[in-house]
């Protein structure tokens, strides 16, 4: 499936968004963010206020960035889901967005990768 | 730059079981291992308001009423803490093989648990109006 959005984070992995996942998965629930999909999600990966470890899956990693929406969806988080495939042969892993959401806080169980 | 100015919440609850439960309807993204609730019947644009690891209340961003519920790792971790959501599987898309996996998997415990708490749940009314 093509990718409409891609990111390079802070550790040189590439993380791509497909447009089944934006259509399908994003904005069949989350209409409102609609025209966002490059401040959700390339800005979040590539200047991330937060980068944790997920709670439950170890190959995703949860990136956190201050919302870029308009009122009233802004001052509060925006939560980007990564999941990672293995490392390529630089040893670099690749990554796909599997949701993103709005959010009050990160969660208490989720183990800080980043800063 | 630690981020600053973010909106604090207090959640409103205005819908009951007593509300019309035909409305209430379940979304279950399987890629993401999401099961939403959706109280009022579709997804209402919304603020996940973190209770712990996996609860979440979807609140409406202008007037902070839930108007919904979010499980984050349904399958990895939640649907074994509430077994009592075995009882929708249909409802949100779990096949025999995966409902027979997680009922071999809920700590007997667990199971005790949900089939009182469904039950307490009718004996609760009768005992304050007792």
């Amino acid at each position: 499936m093509a990718a409409i959005v891609r990111a390079i984070d802070r550790w040189g992995r590439a993380i791509v968004l497909t447009e089944a996942c934006w259509r399908f998965h994003i904005l069949s629930r989350r209409p409102y963010f609609n025209g966002y999909e490059n401040a959700c999600i390339k800005d979040t990966i590539e200047e991330p206020d937060h980068v944790v470890h997920d709670v439950d899956y170890e190959n995703r990693e949860n990136y956190y960035r201050r919302s870029p929406l308009p009122p009233p969806y802004d001052r509060v988080f925006l939560k980007v889901v990564v999941e990672f495939a293995g490392d390529d042969e630089g040893g670099i892993a690749s990554g796909e967005v599997v949701t993103i959401y709005l959010t009050d806080r990160l969660k208490p169980g989720e183990h800080q990768k980043w800063p | 730059m630690a981020v600053t100015n973010m909106r604090t919440f207090n959640p409103v609850l205005r819908w009951s079981p007593a509300s019309d439960m035909t409305k209430v309807t379940f979304d279950f993204d399987r890629r993401a291992d999401i099961l939403s609730v959706y109280l009022y019947g579709e997804p209402r644009p919304s603020i996940e308001y973190v209770l712990d690891d996996h609860i979440l209340l979807s609140l409406d961003p202008e007037t902070e009423e839930v108007v919904g519920l979010q499980l984050d790792g349904f399958l990895a971790h939640a649907i074994y803490e509430f077994p009592a959501f075995l009882e929708i599987a249909d409802l949100i898309g779990l096949t025999n093989e995966e409902v027979a996996r997680v009922r071999g998997r809920i700590n007997p415990e667990a199971r005790k648990r949900a089939a009182l708490e469904s039950f307490l749940g009718h004996v609760e009314p009768l005992k304050a109006a007792g």
